[in-house]
């Protein structure tokens, strides 16, 4: 079904690979089925300053869900969270024919009509990771922000020893932009900062990304 | 939904539903919310007059809309055990009446909230009927319904609800259903003071009249989510 009175929740973004699907019923169940699967090896620390990923069933899956319900219920122009679940379209074995879901995205902005200004997060399920496609996730989430939105500037952030999301980071052209201290689980971490602009992203930005939904939802940005 | 079959999301909720002759009052997930929107966006209220504490008619489209929208989901978002808000869409069964509208038609919100409930067994309601459907006693069957899972599905001892004092039908399904009075308040709408009634109605009352002709589906599985599946030890209420 389509969304006439909430059109954010028709918004896709599509490259050759992976297909960006705005987080309602469906892509709820889906994604967290991916995370009940897992999203990190055993052992290593969650990448989340809230570790929502050692919760039990059902605990983590309704913490999940409330986690998005309020994301949609807080949105307003000036401030607003816009959750994407990542569909694997083309795997090489899977046919096409029924996308998986490996992931989550997320984009994050605060006054954007006025600073033009995003942040990003993003997860992959532990089975999809090491394929490249959290470069691919990223690609398509700068091309919403500096082709659909006309942002000049996106960030990122990764915890020091990410090395994983940081090597997609760099290689999306962001730049180093310091460094603080966050608290996870009682322990100081070092939190690297990373920041990516506009003209950096037009000197790679592709031409296979296309971008379905957004004007019927562009004033739901302050954008129409 | 089988015993079986695993349900297709992990919002338990969703799966009950209350049953009566006429109606089926379903929880919004994002069909209903839906629904509910275009019943809304059709009338609910005569323009001159503001039934609603807050008054979220008045928007103009398409923020009425997603206010709207964003009001059933905070309610999933908020919800704990110890303090929830439950949204149903009501919709008209086939044996609605043949004046009505077709079965499946959505024509009403109904609502139930409670604070502390698994210590207190006391909900609140509120509701409201699209504008084209009332006049035929869905105002009061969807009451009967939403009593009919408090009392019987959920164990509670006391409902209570309000209206304001120039709100004639609303009271009158009230106090067709066995309230008491229960004394009168003051609110505050659009900056004004607003009269209400308020209104409840105890456990035995509401025994002596019970129907046996509603029934609660899938609520089973979503006892965990009111806190009366034995989960919720005396440390972990306030």
């Amino acid at each position: 079904m389509t969304h006439p009175h909430f059109p954010v929740w028709d918004l896709r973004v599509r490259t050759p690979r992976i297909e960006l699907r705005a987080v309602t019923q469906q892509e709820m169940a889906d994604q967290a089925e991916v995370a009940r699967r897992g999203i990190f090896s055993p052992g290593t620390t969650s990448m989340f300053s809230e570790p929502w990923t050692d919760l039990p069933f059902p605990e983590m899956e309704r913490t999940m869900y409330q986690y998005w319900f309020r994301k949609w219920s807080e949105w307003s122009v000036d401030d607003w969270n816009l959750p994407f679940a990542v569909y694997l379209l083309d795997d090489g074995t899977s046919g096409g024919s029924n996308p998986a879901c490996v992931g989550n995205q997320i984009t994050m902005a605060k006054d954007f009509p006025t600073t033009r200004l995003v942040s990003t997060g993003s997860w992959l399920g532990l089975e999809h990771q090491g394929r490249g496609i959290g470069k691919e996730v990223r690609a398509a989430a700068l091309h919403l922000v500096f082709e659909g939105l006309g942002a000049v500037r996106a960030e990122s952030e990764a915890l020091a020893d990410n090395i994983a999301s940081q090597r997609v980071t760099l290689a999306m052209g962001y730049h180093h932009n310091g460094e603080t201290i966050v608290s996870q689980r009682d322990v100081a971490q070092a939190l690297l900062r990373f920041a990516i602009d506009r003209s950096d992203w037009e000197s790679q930005r592709r031409d296979d990304i296309t971008i379905e939904g957004l004007d019927g939802a562009l004033d739901m940005f302050g954008l129409a | 939904m089988g015993a079986t079959e695993p349900p297709g999301h992990h919002w338990p909720i969703w799966d009950i539903r209350i049953r009566t002759p006429r109606l089926e009052l379903r929880p919004v997930a994002q069909q209903e919310m839906f629904d509910l929107v275009e019943v809304m966006r059709a009338g609910i209220h005569d323009p001159a007059d503001m039934p609603f504490l807050t008054p979220f008619t008045d928007l103009p489209s398409p923020e009425r809309e997603r206010r709207a929208y964003q009001h059933f989901l905070s309610g999933w978002a908020a919800w704990t055990p110890l303090d929830w808000r439950l949204t149903f869409a009501v919709y008209l069964r086939p044996d609605a009446g043949p004046d009505v509208a077709p079965a499946g038609t959505c024509v009403a919100n109904q609502s139930v909230m409670a604070k502390q409930f698994p210590i207190r067994r006391v909900v609140d309601t509120g509701s409201w009927v699209g504008r084209a459907y009332q006049g035929h006693g869905i105002g009061k069957e969807m009451r009967a319904a939403v009593l009919h899972f408090a009392f019987e599905g959920l164990g509670a001892q006391r409902a209570q609800t309000e209206a304001f004092v120039d709100n004639p039908a609303s009271q009158r399904v009230t106090e067709s259903l066995g309230y008491a009075d229960d004394g009168g308040g003051v609110d505050v709408q659009r900056h004004h003071a607003r009269r209400v009634h308020r209104y409840a109605l105890e456990c035995d009352e509401w025994a002596r009249r019970r129907r046996d002709d509603i029934t609660l589906v899938g609520l089973d599985g979503a006892l965990d989510m009111f806190g009366l599946d034995g989960s919720l030890t005396p440390l972990d209420t306030p």
